[in-house]
């Protein structure tokens, strides 16, 4: 197990370019709730040309942080999107650069086939090829009224080389 | 990048440079249980010069793998966040270096505003600048007296001194 020679215990350590991902225009920020909850709706880490952004679990709330669509599992849904949607636009990205997403379905049984049309729908919609790689799991959410909570990982190169290195 | 893309065009795949984290003042190994649970606390992945730790689901475990803090959330959740502390430094890591979070709290509406509470307030003690992003659910967690499991990924670069 012990594989530790292979790194240099003589490494200094310096913090990654790093920042919080925001989009005031669609959602509020979580800490500024009136009980604040310490998270960033997303990350933005950028790594010599390579960005990846780790997009929190988002789910239906609005610009001024309240919850939209209480009872109607199909606005949850699209207005969730919508919010990841705002998210990666404010990285000038978009679902086509998203590699991963776990999705929370607050009652699998109930909602998994309106879940699943919607984002089918939504995802035809862009023509996403490759689909992202996903999780969906039933789990109860930080609000009692939410439905679906979707969090995201997108990556792209912010210089002019394809995935495959080539110019 | 030059490097990856020579070592594509070999035939040869080679592991990747990894290790698992672990600290023992603090927190036992899961597979040293009498009922082995087959995970490392955390794992190293260096990539070239840029260093993920991912670290597993922790919760309120000592240093002899026992439950602390039984029907305690408030301390229970300040022993999950000094033992993921506690596996930061043992890469020369610490908060500021962690980019995401995924916290499983094992009755949600009960809990969350005391956890949203303890939260702010070690994070604010830290001065965290990014916060991390974070998905915060309900679960069922491995033991039935814990209330609170978090993981974690940090990033950081390391760098020739």
């Amino acid at each position: 197990m012990d594989t530790r020679s292979t790194i240099p215990e003589e490494l200094g350590h310096t913090p990654i370019r790093k920042r919080a991902i925001s989009n005031a225009a669609v959602l509020n920020e979580a800490y500024s709730d009136s009980k604040p909850s310490s998270y960033s709706r997303g990350i933005r880490i950028d790594l010599d040309g390579l960005t990846i952004l780790l997009i929190s679990g988002t789910f239906s709330g609005d610009e001024h942080g309240n919850t939209v669509h209480i009872g109607d599992f199909r606005g949850q849904m699209r207005r969730t999107l919508e919010n990841i949607t705002g998210l990666l636009a404010s990285e000038s990205c978009t679902w086509h650069d998203v590699v991963r997403t776990t999705c929370y379905l607050r009652d699998m049984d109930r909602d998994y086939d309106a879940f699943n049309e919607v984002r089918t729908a939504f995802f035809k919609g862009m023509s996403l090829d490759p689909l992202p790689a996903s999780t969906g799991i039933e789990a109860k959410l930080c609000r009692p009224e939410l439905l679906i909570d979707i969090e995201a990982i997108a990556m792209f190169r912010t210089d002019r080389k394809s995935s495959d290195g080539r110019e | 990048m030059q490097e990856i893309s020579a070592k594509v065009t070999l035939d040869t795949q080679l592991p990747i440079v990894k290790h698992a984290i672990a600290n023992y003042a603090i927190l036992n190994e899961a597979y040293d249980y009498p009922k082995p649970s087959s995970f490392s606390r955390g794992i190293r992945i260096q990539l070239l010069d840029v260093t993920i730790l991912l670290i597993s689901g922790t919760a309120s475990i000592d240093e002899h793998g026992i439950s602390i803090h039984t029907g305690d959330f408030r301390s229970q959740l300040g022993r999950t966040f000094k033992n993921i502390s506690g596996l930061l430094e043992g890469e020369h890591a610490s908060w500021h270096d962690v980019v995401r979070t995924t916290c499983y709290l094992r009755d949600i509406h009960r809990d969350y505003d005391m956890f949203n509470e303890e939260r702010t307030a070690f994070y604010r003690k830290l001065g965290l600048n990014p916060l991390p992003a974070s998905t915060d659910i309900e679960s069922t967690l491995c033991r039935p007296e814990l209330l609170i499991e978090i993981e974690a990924i940090a990033m950081l670069r390391s760098s020739e001194q």
